[in-house]
């Protein structure tokens, strides 16, 4: 079985990650004028932007920025931060194992948080085309790109983005994924598990350990309670 | 572009693709039986929640009210764009009210 990978499913990516337009140029924005503080120059933060195009982790590299700037800590700094993208490629094997690896792999160095879930959530309604990841993570990066120049360039003449209440954006488009997942009552315990975890860990560590956290304990949940159906206990690991 | 500046952003470039790629290659030596697949549909829901229950916890009542108001409006409108008009405008109006 094949997955279609065609302009016209990377132009529907790109439509579904729109939605997050306005959270990336703020965030972006945001990213951009900090930089100039730490001593970040434009063409440096413009490239960081277009290649790790990851907020958690660059926010990290803001703080240990120095002159000289140390690469190993900076290195370890994004993988701390982009842990939890692990998790994310995991669940994409199915989808994409009719692709080439250039396709795959290039798919995946776009991959963020919101292409992921506008992806996820068209997959569980139906047939995906497999270059809506690739399409919406363009869109994303270079929005985050260019959001990253301004913000350099237009720091100083920006006010605060919490007064439109801008910095929920991220939270409410993740709620807005939560209905749209949700599938009964056999989710209940995982989620409360993932919950629990996410919010003790978020409590012990800064930074995006919470998520890796609650992912972990509400697949390991879901994993311990599984039951194979009776009749199909063949195939039951 | 200084050399420790470029140094530093190809590591941390390095290190991102490593995470985005690696949790799918891995997937490759894991045969996907039932029960995997069982914990791999929970990974997007346990985000969601973690992310949400977070946000709730490291803020005060406008993102708590701003999260129960993106959750209603989701399962009423089901529109993600409306969800998020009526989270952000819950908290923007919140805290102008009690700030």
């Amino acid at each position: 079985m094949t997955t279609p990978f065609t302009f016209a499913g990377a132009l529907a990516g790109a439509r579904a990650a729109l939605v997050l337009a306005p959270a990336i140029v703020v965030f972006g924005c945001t990213f951009g004028m900090l930089a100039a503080t730490v001593g970040i120059n434009l063409v440096e933060a413009a490239v960081m932007s277009a290649l790790v195009c990851a907020g958690t982790a660059q926010f990290a590299a803001l703080q240990l920025w120095s002159d000289p700037v140390s690469w190993v800590a900076a290195g370890i700094a994004s993988l701390v931060m982009n842990a939890r993208y692990l998790l994310l490629g995991a669940t994409l094997r199915g989808w994409f194992a009719g692709l080439s690896p250039l396709k795959a792999y290039l798919s995946l160095f776009f991959m963020y948080d919101g292409n992921w879930a506008t992806a996820t959530r068209d997959r569980a309604r139906g047939p995906v085309d497999a270059a809506h990841l690739l399409g919406g993570g363009i869109v994303m990066c270079s929005i985050w790109t260019a959001a990253t120049v301004a913000g350099h360039l237009f720091g100083a003449l920006i006010g605060d983005p919490r007064k439109f209440g801008l910095d929920f954006v991220i939270t409410a488009f993740f709620a807005s994924m939560a209905v749209t997942f949700w599938r009964g009552r056999t989710d209940i315990v995982p989620v409360a598990s993932a919950i629990v975890a996410a919010v003790a860990i978020d409590r012990l560590t800064t930074g995006p350990w919470y998520i890796v956290a609650g992912a972990v304990a509400g697949c390991a949940v879901a994993a311990v309670r599984f039951r194979a159906p009776v009749k199909d206990a063949s195939d039951a690991a | 572009m200084r050399p420790d500046a470029l140094a530093a952003i190809l590591a941390m470039t390095a290190a991102a693709f490593a995470c985005r790629a690696g949790g799918f290659f891995l997937m490759r030596y894991v045969p996907i039986t039932p029960r995997v697949e069982a914990a791999l549909r929970m990974i997007p829901m346990a985000i969601m929640a973690s992310m949400l229950a977070v946000a709730a916890t490291r803020g005060g009542p406008p993102e708590w009210a701003g999260v129960i108001a993106a959750l209603v409006a989701m399962a009423v409108i089901r529109n993600d764009f409306a969800a998020i008009l009526a989270g952000i405008a819950t908290v923007a109006g919140l805290r102008y009210g009690l700030g």
